[in-house]
């Protein structure tokens, strides 16, 4: 547990931190929240020079007021990015160079695209792409999809659910997953023009509503999704009926569950309790099959080799803390090579280099 | 993690830049005092080293002359690539290419930072001459005096005054004459202040920099209850108490060691309270305020039993709460505050606006933990079951009837939850859909969910009891009664052999049609199809039972 960790204050409370992706771990863009109308979304860079320092301290590139918290940031690419907020619109942006300086360069923005019957504004609570397609769930329950090219959505699914949509994981089109905040998960198969889920299905039992979803990069029916009481659950979509392992990992909130974009065996998760936890399952990756249970579904479900989908999966996966436990939220986290992001609430982003991934 | 300079309110201190420096000087000189005023009953070595720490402290906040000197010796050192001159510092001398040579090194004499200012006077073009010599001599020869050190403090008085005078008499000698720079800081050194006194605070920009030069060359052994006497002479040349600022006289303040008046000044700050809050939160944890000292406060009575710096915490953290974005920070504050924080956290975390869900839950979360709610949703202060109820309404406004109904959950508010409920039936019997099939999913364990999931599932019989059960139960409300009857009538249309509702059911079902119908003439048109079809059940199920009790 020992890592290089570094803290920079920022003055704002951090709702998203992403990595811009590409081959350096150098630039990053942080969403503020929570601060009427001066929140701000901000490039940061790592300069390179020859101090140590610079590697570690972030300059800002460029900054933006945003209107509303911001919810999420997505990458389409390299240098194009969305941004979607608490006012339920979302605004596509590219990092573009002008005059020598870098700013951000609006190409598209669908406005209000949440909203209720009253005057109230609506948040976009999650987004993601697919290909150019960006598809955004709020908290009126609808579903929007946008290509990016178009001023307008082309579909959007009134009433997908009864409540807010929290969470949003898309593998394919016709694998859309939504969660709820109440606890429920609908599949759907976006290509088809019902209005309607494929399955819909109850994990936790209870009604505690889920905060994250994601699915595992290369067996990707193997879903996790994080809860409002800080458990991790997994499944395997095939068998939909019942959770494979429910964790209790956090002691609230998950705030934010991501895998290793090039390492599988990694993931990442933090909490509202302020917390930073790196699951590391690659020294257990092929496990000796005969050290399971004997019944059926284990056997079937240890066939995938998956550390997830074992039944000691304590055992099968190491958890390392990242960093001492703050005590306001970690509101989100992004990962690239082998540095670790997080922002938090205590107004700090964390910048986590070189820690352990063999 | 606190905004220190968020907003300057009141203008003490015209620029806020200012302000935040005054507060960091403040600070630290603070620390230096009270580590040193709570020891220095302890130990009097310690006491004896006063000046050496005030002196690190002053070259800390005024580090120019020394970045200065470093920049001249790195310019120097890597040649003049990067530097604009093109000057042959061997052959000009140095003193030539940087303007600022001189105070820079009369900067460092006075901050007591005697090696670099030799390094500096080395570089002079000509340093060779027998006045550098002898200057650099006296430089290196000069008494310093270590708490830890072999030498006793009169062997170190004997040892600087003879020193002192050898100083004293090169400068008689004439010998610096023709330097002028040199022979002021020969001067200095030679702990001849008066007559340099006007030179010297050129280069000092306040009272306590000026103390601190002369100190280290006229008293380098000075104890530290003794600054305050020297502090007050040398307020008096930089125009008198009336004339500091600020800052000025909080540190004059502190090395009087008055820590009360200290801080009713940082209390002018124009920091919110951020300084006062945290010096006084300090200095009571260190035990430098006494609780008594305070308590007998002549000026204001105490009337709560708070402690001064639990009452200023409390008074910083409802300030806090004030911003929009440092409720959470505030609640930290709040925190250390005992039960009169708790009940501010209760009546401030209930007024918290919030715009999202994800606002909403962590506010939840935060009264949560620390325990102002109970676990398990059940709120046990009004104010936040308030607000969920609030935000319940809010959504039921918005016609969202699936998330007003979980935040009724969440706030276990039976009541709210029924009237949803009611609503969401309303609903169904005027359009005969749901609209959120996934509400009923997720109540599970309704009887209606139940009576529709066996109908689907072809369970005729199973589904005929389980609305029967519905309907003598009376749970339903009788709007929703004719839904029920409707929903009836294929079970009892149904051609199996066996009819699915017994006498007894079937009665049970005509007794509530016939009550129906007593209520509201409307029903009766609606309803004669349901009237035929029990009929004919009754009639089936009479025959039934007829086999049945002949074939026992």
């Amino acid at each position: 547990m020992v890592n290089n960790i570094y803290g920079t204050f920022v003055s704002q409370k951090i709702n998203k931190i992403r990595w811009k992706p590409g081959n350096t771990t150098d630039s990053f863009i942080t969403g503020s929240w929570d601060d009427e109308q001066e929140n701000k979304i901000v490039l940061w860079t790592y300069l390179r020079t020859d101090s140590e320092d610079a590697l570690v301290k972030p300059k800002i590139k460029c900054s933006l007021e945003y209107d509303g918290d911001i919810t999420e940031i997505k990458f389409m690419n390299s240098s194009v990015f969305a941004v979607s907020s608490s006012t339920g619109t979302i605004n596509l942006y590219n990092i573009s160079r002008e005059d020598e300086k870098l700013q951000f360069k609006l190409l598209n923005s669908w406005k209000k695209i949440h909203t209720f019957n009253t005057d109230d504004l609506c948040p976009s609570t999650d987004i993601s792409f697919f290909e150019d397609i960006l598809i955004s769930v709020g908290e009126d329950g609808r579903i929007v999809l946008i290509s990016t090219k178009d001023n307008e959505p082309y579909r959007i699914i009134e009433n997908a659910d009864s409540c807010t949509i929290r969470c949003l994981s898309i593998n394919r089109l016709d694998e859309v997953l939504t969660g709820n905040s109440r606890g429920q998960m609908k599949v759907w198969d976006l290509r088809s023009y019902s209005n309607s889920p494929e399955t819909s299905f109850t994990l936790s039992g209870g009604q505690v509503g889920f905060t994250r979803v994601t699915y595992h990069p290369t067996q990707t029916h193997i879903k996790l999704a994080g809860g409002e009481d800080g458990t991790i659950t997994i499944w395997d979509l095939r068998n939909n009926k019942v959770a494979v392992n429910s964790l209790n990992a956090h002691s609230q909130s998950v705030t934010e569950l991501m895998f290793h974009p090039d390492r599988p065996e990694h993931l990442f998760s933090c909490s509202a309790n302020g917390q930073l936890w790196h699951w590391d399952s690659s020294k257990l990756t092929h496990p000796n099959i005969t050290q399971f249970s004997t019944s059926e579904s284990a056997c079937i479900l240890d066939e995938t080799g998956c550390p997830w989908m074992s039944r000691n999966v304590k055992n099968r996966i190491n958890v390392y803390s990242l960093i001492q436990n703050l005590h306001l939220p970690i509101n989100s986290l992004d990962v690239q090579q082998n540095s670790v992001l997080c922002g938090c609430d205590n107004e700090a982003i964390y910048l986590i280099r070189d820690f352990t991934i063999s | 993690m606190v905004k220190e300079n968020y907003k300057p309110s009141v203008i003490y201190i015209p620029d806020p830049a200012s302000a935040i420096t005054g507060l960091n000087v403040v600070w630290s000189i603070n620390d230096k005092l009270t580590t040193f005023a709570s020891s220095h009953n302890l130990t009097k070595s310690k006491n004896d080293a006063a000046l050496l720490h005030i002196t690190q402290w002053i070259r800390f906040h005024f580090p120019e002359s020394e970045r200065y000197a470093r920049k001249i010796l790195h310019t120097i050192r890597e040649g003049n690539s990067s530097f604009e001159l093109t000057v042959d510092f061997l052959n000009e001398g140095v003193e030539n290419a940087f303007p600022e040579y001189w105070d820079t090194i009369i900067g460092l004499v006075l901050q007591g930072n005697l090696e670099l200012a030799r390094i500096l006077l080395q570089l002079h073009s000509q340093s060779d001459s027998d006045a550098f010599t002898y200057a650099d001599k006296i430089l290196r020869t000069i008494p310093i005096f270590s708490v830890y050190g072999e030498v006793s403090l009169p062997e170190f008085n004997l040892q600087w005054k003879l020193w002192q005078t050898n100083t004293a008499q090169r400068l008689l000698s004439g010998i610096f004459n023709k330097y002028l720079k040199l022979k002021f800081i020969m001067q200095v050194l030679s702990g001849d202040i008066n007559s340099c006194m006007e030179q010297l605070k050129k280069y000092c920009t306040s009272w306590y920099q000026i103390m601190v030069a002369v100190l280290l060359y006229t008293e380098p052994t000075i104890k530290f209850y003794e600054l305050s006497f020297h502090a007050h002479r040398y307020v008096q040349l930089y125009g008198g108490t009336a004339n500091l600022n600020f800052c000025d006289s909080t540190v004059l303040a502190l090395f009087e060691l008055d820590l009360r008046s200290a801080m009713k000044k940082c209390q002018l700050a124009s920091d919110g309270g951020w300084l006062t809050t945290h010096l006084t939160h300090l200095l009571m944890l260190c035990g430098k305020l006494e609780e008594e000292e305070i308590h007998n406060d002549e000026e204001q009575e105490i009337e709560s039993s708070l402690r001064l710096d639990v009452k200023l915490v409390l008074e910083y953290g409802t300030l806090l709460m004030s911003h929009c974005s440092l409720w959470q920070v505030s609640l930290c504050y709040l925190d250390q505050c005992g039960e009169e924080g708790r009940a501010r956290q209760e009546i401030l975390l209930s007024q918290i606006v919030s715009n999202s869900d994800i606002k909403t839950m962590k506010i939840i979360q935060a009264a949560l933990n620390r325990g102002l709610l109970d676990v398990g949703w059940y709120f046990n202060f009004e104010e936040i079951a308030f607000n969920n109820k609030i935000n319940g309404m809010k959504c039921l406004r918005r016609n969202q009837l699936g998330k007003a109904l979980e935040w009724a959950f969440r706030s276990q508010d039976s009541a709210f939850a029924s009237h949803l409920a009611d609503q969401f039936l309303q609903h169904y019997v005027k359009k005969g859909v749901f609209d959120s099939n996934d509400l009923l999913d997720n109540l599970g364990s309704c009887k209606y969910c139940e009576f529709r999931r066996l109908y689907i599932a072809n369970k005729l019989k199973e589904a005929a009891i389980c609305l029967n059960d519905l309907i003598t139960s009376r749970i339903a409300p009788k709007y929703f009664w004719l839904t029920l009857l409707n929903d009836a009538l294929p079970l009892l249309e149904n051609d199996g052999n066996v009819p699915l509702f017994d006498i007894q059911q079937t009665a049970n079902l005509s007794y509530c049609l016939n009550e129906l119908c007593s209520l509201n003439e409307i029903f009766e048109r609606k309803t004669a199809l349901i009237r035929l079809a029990l009929c004919k059940n009754m009639a089936r199920a009479i025959c039934a039972q007829t086999f049945v009790d002949n074939s026992l």
